[in-house]
């Protein structure tokens, strides 16, 4: 299957800040793909790259097959974007904005326009303006949705928002999830954990990891270890250790390269004498956490742990 | 064409109220436009409400400031509606073609600020007695001035601004800009030369570059790029203004006769008892102005030669020596079989200072148009208005209280640039109008030299109707009592067309520049 997005070797400089640095990315048709990352890691750059918002400074970067610097027009019939800090034209009234809309797309279905009317509650005729954030937000999503683009990308979509709208939002999403690709950024975890195929990390610009929700969940583990005595962190930690701490006789940390087969064995020839060792899932917000932690501090072998090469999704 | 006429009408309606604005102070525009001319051949001797009461002129005035203002705000809005600087615009991820966006634009602003200013144009023209029809290429090259000087500038501006406080705010930096380079330019003596090609290089600058900008901006959103490149547009602006190459342009349009070629008039340097050379202080007391009497021969008959430039090389014994750049001299008309006429230039008093004691070696370069008489118009004065094909329209002015029948000369004004150059001479009479029994009568002629003989067909300007200004009015200097005009006498217009322009030299030997005078008085120190 052809990626829906792909980016080789993307950079963007402001100044001397280098928001987005050498990223290579793939998305394939059919993903939801969420992007993760803390605040300042670049992620509404890379967004604003692949909608030719911004111009790279070096490397290049395809959406549906169409050189970023080159979308434009015609080629957002086939794209929906919606963003936390995009203007919308707040004079409008919600009725006259999809109307104004509505003409500028030929795959635009009007019966799927009154079914997101419908079910996010839109109140027609109230100017942009006068509507609160969710609302709006509602808004501009069933902008995005009724002329059912191959590509829905979302820039931090559920910010700000109560958990009523959220649900109606992504659920709105999920519906047309079989017939289009999502590409997402968020913080908000424990939604995009709810229905995200797919999901990269970034940090400082770089990709760190991106592959398939199920393969990062089993990837990632918390260890805990029970000694027959308290000691302190053992010498020559491994990278692939994230926040290694020791607490009495309890050692603690997250593995982020597990595997059931061969980690387990490991660790019990590592510390022989141990009372127990216990692997518990992790939550993505946790994992989240963890990589954003140790990312304060991490060394490069550290970083070539958390990275998995190849990282298409 | 279906998404352009879209924009239009979201635009048309989001914008209902600043369209009506503007059409409203286009219309209040008209309204007073056209009383003041009505004012002017209407109203007897200076009585009357526009005479006196200033506020219609100054309403009048205002309005037509408030119209370019009106489009300002016109174009601020219309174009930040899609605004092309930041990234967070709601049309930025729709399916927008960018040459329907800005074709969207331009049809806004030729439906709403080019269609009620033509069709204002019109009914002025109309109103002040001309045919708007048979004005129609000057009514075209006035939107083309407008267009490069506010129109294109404004949008530009709005393209590489985020909003209206942004735009104002670079427009009042622009403008002081401006202000600076005419200030610079006052103070340089080449600046202030005015050649035949006007300011076409700044127009073509401002066309050129604005419109560049502004389709960098739609197709690309450089806003970085655009921005430079309209700072660079103000730059060579400056440099137009400052450093203008005047030698190089006067030579083009004034060239230099060929070698055979029979000279529009023939010049030499003849002083004798009664026309001496003069010196005075002139230019805030920083130059000295000096004043040559010339031989004039040579003018052939039906034709005229117009003095427009002058530009005088000094060369002492010493081998020192100092050229002028080309100065005006205010449209000096030579007619055939005259005889004498002046040469004045300034020079820099420290140059004065300098050559002052010598005798010198003085080249003077005339730059000389040379008119053929052509098309010759007489007119019985009527009552009312009349019209003098590519003249104007003229009226009698009202006399005063005690002479109502009769007037105190005519006005004219002409449709979007100065007449044609014309002579006007009017017959005066001593003899009252209605004298009875009738009065012994001797003829008084006037006359003036009236218009332009640029060719553009019209002038920059938001008001189509320039009044000709200085028209001959009544007689007073050598006659007791004022001759009067009187309806049925006779007026000439005799237009003049340009037949060619070049330059011609006048070489005096053995020059001694004159005692300086202050204020044309000579001032002679005590002994």
């Amino acid at each position: 299957m052809n990626p829906v997005i792909n980016t080789q070797n993307l950079r963007k400089r402001f100044g001397r800040t280098v928001a987005v640095d050498d990223l290579n990315l793939a998305v394939r048709e059919g993903a939801i793909y969420a992007m993760v990352g803390a605040n300042g890691a670049g992620k509404t750059t890379l967004i604003k790259l692949l909608m030719n918002i911004f111009s790279p400074t070096a490397g290049r970067a395809e959406v549906l097959g169409i050189d970023c610097r080159r979308l434009a027009g015609k080629a957002f019939n086939r794209i929906g974007y919606v963003s936390e800090n995009q203007e919308m034209p707040d004079w409008m009234t919600a009725g006259s904005m999809l109307e104004y809309y509505r003409a500028f797309y030929p795959t635009w279905d009007h019966a799927l326009e009154q079914q997101l009317v419908r079910q996010f509650d839109l109140p027609l005729k109230r100017k942009l303006k006068h509507l609160s954030r969710g609302m709006k937000m509602k808004a501009a999503f069933a902008s995005s949705l009724a002329y059912r683009p191959s590509l829905i990308v979302l820039d931090e979509p559920f910010t700000g928002l109560d958990p009523l709208v959220r649900d109606e939002l992504i659920e709105g999403l999920i519906e047309r999830a079989p017939e289009t690709t999502i590409f997402l950024s968020s913080h908000d975890l424990a939604e995009i954990e709810s229905f995200s195929s797919h999901v990269g990390y970034l940090e400082q610009g770089r990709l760190l990891f991106s592959e398939e929700m199920p393969a990062l969940s089993n990837r990632f583990r918390e260890v805990t270890v029970t000694l027959d005595r308290p000691s302190p962190l053992p010498e020559n930690i491994p990278p692939s250790w994230l926040q290694p701490q020791t607490a009495d006789c309890v050692l603690r940390f997250v593995h982020s390269d597990f595997e059931e087969d061969r980690t387990p064995r490991e660790l019990v020839e590592r510390f022989p004498t141990a009372r127990g060792i216990s692997f518990d899932p992790m939550p993505l917000r946790a994992i989240f956490l963890a990589v954003a932690k140790s990312g304060r501090c991490r060394t490069p072998s550290q970083q070539d742990s958390i990275a998995i090469k190849g990282n298409a999704a | 064409m279906k998404q352009i006429l879209h924009i239009f009408a979201k635009d048309t309606r989001r914008f209902w109220p600043e369209i009506l604005v503007s059409v409203a102070v286009t219309i209040a525009f008209v309204c007073t436009g056209s009383g003041q001319w009505l004012a002017a051949s209407s109203m007897r001797g200076g009585y009357g409400i526009f005479s006196s009461f200033p506020g219609p002129r100054l309403l009048a005035s205002a309005l037509e400031f408030l119209v370019p203002v009106s489009w300002w705000l016109l174009i601020a809005r219309v174009i930040h509606a899609e605004r092309l600087v930041g990234n967070t615009q709601f049309w930025l991820t729709r399916p927008y073609e960018w040459k329907n966006l800005l074709a969207a634009k331009l049809l806004f602003l030729l439906a709403f600020l080019y269609l009620p200013f033509f069709i204002a144009q019109c009914v002025l023209l109309a109103e002040a007695g001309f045919h708007p029809l048979s004005y129609l290429p000057g009514l075209f090259y006035n939107l083309l001035l407008i267009t490069a000087v506010l129109v294109l500038p404004l949008f530009a501006l709005a393209t590489v601004t985020t909003n209206f406080a942004r735009l104002t705010l670079t427009l009042l930096g622009v403008l002081v800009c401006i202000l600076g380079i005419a200030a610079i330019s006052s103070e340089v003596p080449s600046a202030n030369i005015a050649t035949p090609y006007g300011n076409r290089i700044s127009v073509i600058l401002l066309l050129g570059i604005c419109a560049a900008g502004i389709v960098l901006q739609y197709a690309a959103r450089k806003v970085t790029l655009a921005r430079l490149l309209l700072t660079g547009l103000l730059a060579l602006i400056a440099i137009v203004a400052l450093a203008t190459p005047d030698q190089a342009l006067m030579d083009h349009a004034y060239p230099p006769p060929a070698a055979g070629a029979i000279a529009p008039a023939q010049f030499s340097y003849n002083p004798d008892a009664d026309r001496q050379p003069s010196a005075f202080v002139a230019g805030g007391a920083k130059e000295a102005g000096i004043k040559v009497p010339i031989n004039v021969s040579g003018v052939a008959d039906g034709s005229v030669v117009v003095f427009d430039d002058i530009r005088v090389a000094i060369e002492a014994p010493d081998g020192s020596h100092w050229t002028s750049v080309w100065q005006p001299v205010y449209k000096e008309v030579f007619y055939p079989g005259q005889k004498f006429a002046d040469a004045s230039f300034s020079i820099p008093l420290a140059v004065y200072e300098k050559f002052s004691a010598m005798p010198l070696n003085m080249d003077l370069t005339l730059a000389l148009s040379q008119t053929q008489a052509g098309k010759v118009t007489r007119i019985s004065l009527p009552a009312r208005d009349f019209f003098v094909p590519d003249f104007g329209v003229c009226s009698p002015e009202a006399g005063s209280a005690d002479r109502p029948d009769e007037s105190n000369g005519i006005t004219c004004r002409s449709a979007l640039r100065l007449p044609k150059f014309t002579f006007v001479q009017i017959g005066w009479t001593t003899a009252r109008c209605n004298a009875s029994p009738v009065e012994p009568a001797e003829r008084v002629q006037t006359s003036a030299w009236k218009g332009t003989l640029d060719k553009e067909p019209a002038e920059f300007g938001i008001a189509p109707i320039m009044p000709v200004s200085g028209m001959v009015q009544n007689y007073y200097s050598a006659y007791k009592e004022p001759p009067h005009l009187c309806p049925g006498s006779s007026v000439t217009f005799t237009q003049y067309n340009l037949a060619r322009r070049t330059q011609a030299a006048i070489a005096i030997q053995g020059f001694r520049l004159p005692a300086l005078s202050h204020g044309q008085l000579q001032v002679i120190a005590n002994p």
